[in-house]
């Protein structure tokens, strides 16, 4: 099974759906793997909304990976060129030519001219010495498991987002944050949006837009309400059960969660 | 790990070392933060793409070492008649291209020396790329000595025993901690920032002669802000 991940940028009105700048290279280096091991599962990381489903974005999900890997670096790499070879090999080759320049009838000095311009290459070749290029890429899209995994940084930048009235300095305020947490991808749906607000206009190497009614499920929702309002409204009986005396709260100090 | 502007997680793993045959690798996150499910996919996602693109590039490393052992000697042998006729037959052609024959006729030598240095890493790299897995649940905050260097050099911070900054960082990772995973980890934070250095001549001859270690990617993951 490996892993991909797909960050759902939160924005107004929805999500914008960008793979994770690993997922071409992951992709990439399937190709070489035996297909038992070449099972994929994207993880879609969100800023943990309760009703969050994976299943309802998995075509838009799977479409942002595709759009990375069309938009990302050439499935691999080329095989140098006969500039590269050469620059890699010009001394052997002018004394190639050298050799077969000054041989006159001396067929020892042809012979080891020979060997240097083309009898080397030639026997590397009859000896199949070069890597085999691997099979075509493992990526297919129709097994792929999703599941959704809420990022503590994608809620900073979602609340950052929320608190902020227009839209232009919601986007500023979520740019700013990404930025400070170091998520590049978020930070670069952002830039897009400070440049074009609209996010259902942005270029499919950016992100994929979804807006938030097909990405909820009601059903999570009201269950996360279920499990979220005996906490909300405890009743008298459990009143004392949740107290905690003063300089008991959870610490914000890293180091006090230090094993 | 800390950093000047907050902190990041790195992957403190040699790849090259990492054989398939041992069973699956488990991904180990130490981290004085609490760490969200997003967080973890996200380091085990780049963590994975890292290994298996690390594993598909030195899969050809040292692959067929014996074929390239006998193109050696052929062209050794080629070297041999080559030598023993020009000072069989002193010339000036001897002297004109009899000190240029190291420069044509020890390259199959020097691959084959590489491919025979390198083929453990390869086959390393081979049975991770056919067969190697990573486990699904990561442990998280395990007991270890990667744990104890990270509680070490959080504390050592927050007791001002060095300063937030890179090169400080580097010192104490080396000097107080003796961890080289870090030391690579913040050497790698300065050189981006750092124009490279022009190589010397030793260091390209070192790179011409002696067989290379693949080296595996280290990749700053996730960054956080300082808390």
């Amino acid at each position: 099974m490996m892993q991909l991940v797909c960050w759902a940028v939160p924005v107004r009105g929805g999500y914008v759906l960008r793979a994770d700048q690993a997922a071409p290279a992951a992709v990439r280096s399937a190709d070489g793997r035996r297909p038992q091991f070449v099972d994929w599962e994207v993880a879609i990381v969100h800023p943990g909304s309760a009703g969050f489903s994976a299943e309802r974005v998995r075509r838009p999900t799977v479409l942002a990976i595709e759009s990375a890997l069309r938009h990302g670096s050439p499935a691999r790499p080329k095989p140098g060129g006969r500039l590269a070879r050469l620059r890699r090999s010009w001394a052997s080759l002018a004394l190639g030519v050298a050799l077969v320049v000054l041989s006159g009838t001396h067929w020892v000095l042809a012979l080891a001219g020979a060997w240097l311009l083309a009898g080397r290459a030639w026997t590397a070749a009859l000896l199949n010495i070069r890597a085999p290029m691997a099979p075509a890429t493992a990526w297919t899209a129709g097994g792929v498991q999703v599941t959704a995994a809420p990022h503590a940084g994608l809620g900073q930048v979602a609340d950052a987002l929320g608190r902020a009235l227009d839209d232009a300095g919601g986007y500023g305020q979520a740019l700013a944050m990404a930025q400070t947490l170091g998520l590049n991808e978020v930070t670069e749906v952002y830039a897009a949006l400070i440049r074009h607000p609209n996010p259902m206009a942005l270029p499919a190497e950016v992100g994929m837009w979804t807006p938030a009614e097909s990405v909820d499920d009601p059903a999570l929702i009201a269950a996360s309400r279920d499990v979220a309002e005996p906490l909300d409204a405890p009743s008298d009986g459990d009143a004392a059960v949740g107290t905690t005396e003063p300089g008991d709260e959870a610490s914000d100090d890293p180091m006090d969660r230090l094993p | 790990m800390p950093t000047e502007t907050g902190a990041a997680f790195f992957v403190d793993a040699d790849y090259s070392e990492l054989d398939a045959a041992n069973g699956p690798v488990q991904l180990a996150i130490y981290s004085p933060y609490e760490v969200s499910p997003g967080e973890v996919a996200v380091v085990r996602g780049r963590l994975e793409a890292d290994l298996f693109s690390y594993a598909a590039s030195a899969a050809g490393l040292g692959r067929a070492w014996m074929r390239h052992g006998l193109l050696a000697i052929l062209e050794l042998t080629i070297l041999g008649v080559l030598i023993a006729f020009l000072v069989a037959n002193p010339s000036r052609v001897a002297f004109i291209v009899g000190w240029a024959l190291p420069f044509g006729f020890f390259i199959a030598t020097r691959s084959a020396l590489h491919a025979f240095a390198q083929r453990e890493y390869g086959a390393r790299a081979r049975r991770m790329l056919e067969s190697g897995a990573v486990l699904a649940e990561p442990a998280i905050s395990q007991f270890g000595g990667s744990l104890a260097h990270v509680r070490d050099i959080w504390r050592g911070l927050e007791e001002g025993a060095f300063a937030r900054d890179t090169v400080a960082l580097e010192l104490a990772s080396e000097r107080l901690l003796r961890w080289p995973g870090a030391v690579a980890f913040y050497r790698s934070q300065r050189d981006a920032d750092e124009p490279s250095r022009p190589r010397t001549l030793r260091s390209r001859l070192a790179r011409l002669l002696l067989p290379k270690r693949p080296v595996a990617p280290l990749t700053t993951l996730v960054a956080r802000p300082r808390p």
